[in-house]
């Protein structure tokens, strides 16, 4: 990926390091909670967000993501399908809220969304012990319908609720061995 | 990541006082009257059981049987990543030098 910029790993938001003003994404609702909202989410322990930055400007976000983990009620669920899962009663996952990439670095070569959802996984699955997906909750804005992006990274639709998609960390845990990260 | 908890002793009451109107009051005693229990206990099983649910809303996602059940199942049997995935990964290790 040649960006003409050396990216850095990933890191909370820390407001008094990042410029979180400055940030577009072209997608109203993610700027403002990027300005606005993502501190005192943190604050409350709603939900955690990481921020992308590169070295030569490691004020500038790039772009940002939030996650936060919730749970999938398995309590009603047939019990030959529950016998097999390592809790009967609910499985948690790692709920990906928000996700977003600084308009200037959207287009094509860039990739730098492709790099962050990469981030996403390494993260998740270096941090959530008892997550057993990656849901996310898509957010259809000025900039269109993102779902294409993340079927073509694996995630799969709820059929009854398809503004959400997940991945299991089955299928991250074999990307990443694959791709020699873990 | 925790999730938000009360803090301080277990078991320690506190008051928690606002001011109503005096319809609200009024009707709120009134359902107490025909549950036939006091005023004080009838809010105080009301707001536990609003609480409860509002974080069981929060924390759980609200998804059909179908998507709940479809699911676990890919849960159990996980799909191979595609090769674009793979290639993604690759990348995201070189530009990190990881």
């Amino acid at each position: 990926m040649n960006l003409g910029l050396t990216l850095l790993p990933t890191e909370l938001l820390d407001p008094l390091k990042h410029d979180r003003e400055a940030f577009r994404s072209g997608v109203k609702e993610l700027d403002l909670f990027l300005h606005q909202k993502a501190r005192k989410e943190a604050d409350h322990n709603l939900s955690k967000t990481f921020v992308l930055t590169a070295s030569d400007r490691p004020r500038q976000i790039l772009g940002y993501y939030t996650i936060s983990p919730k749970h999938i009620n398995t309590t009603d669920l047939p019990s030959e399908l529950t016998r097999k899962l390592p809790r009967y009663n609910e499985l948690g996952v790692t709920l990906l809220g928000r996700f977003a990439i600084a308009e200037a670095y959207q287009q094509g070569d860039f990739g730098l969304g492709r790099h962050l959802l990469a981030d996403v996984k390494y993260r998740v699955w270096n941090l959530a012990t008892g997550s057993f997906a990656i849901v996310v909750d898509v957010l259809t804005g000025e900039k269109g319908d993102p779902t294409g992006f993340y079927l073509k990274y694996d995630f799969m639709p709820f059929v009854d609720n398809p503004q959400k998609l997940f991945l299991p960390m089955k299928t991250v845990e074999k990307t990443l061995r694959d791709a020699n990260l873990i | 990541m925790e999730r938000p908890r009360t803090t301080g002793k277990k078991n320690t009451s506190s008051r928690l006082g606002m001011r109503l109107s005096a319809d609200l009051k009024q009707s709120i005693e009134h359902a107490a009257q025909l549950k036939g229990i006091p005023t004080a206990g009838y809010v105080k099983s009301a707001l536990a059981a609003a609480a409860a649910k509002d974080i069981q809303e929060y924390e759980f996602l609200q998804l059909t049987l179908r998507d709940r059940e479809a699911f676990a199942q890919a849960v159990l049997k996980a799909p191979s990543p595609s090769k674009e995935s793979i290639e993604a990964a690759k990348e995201y290790k070189k530009t990190l030098g990881l």
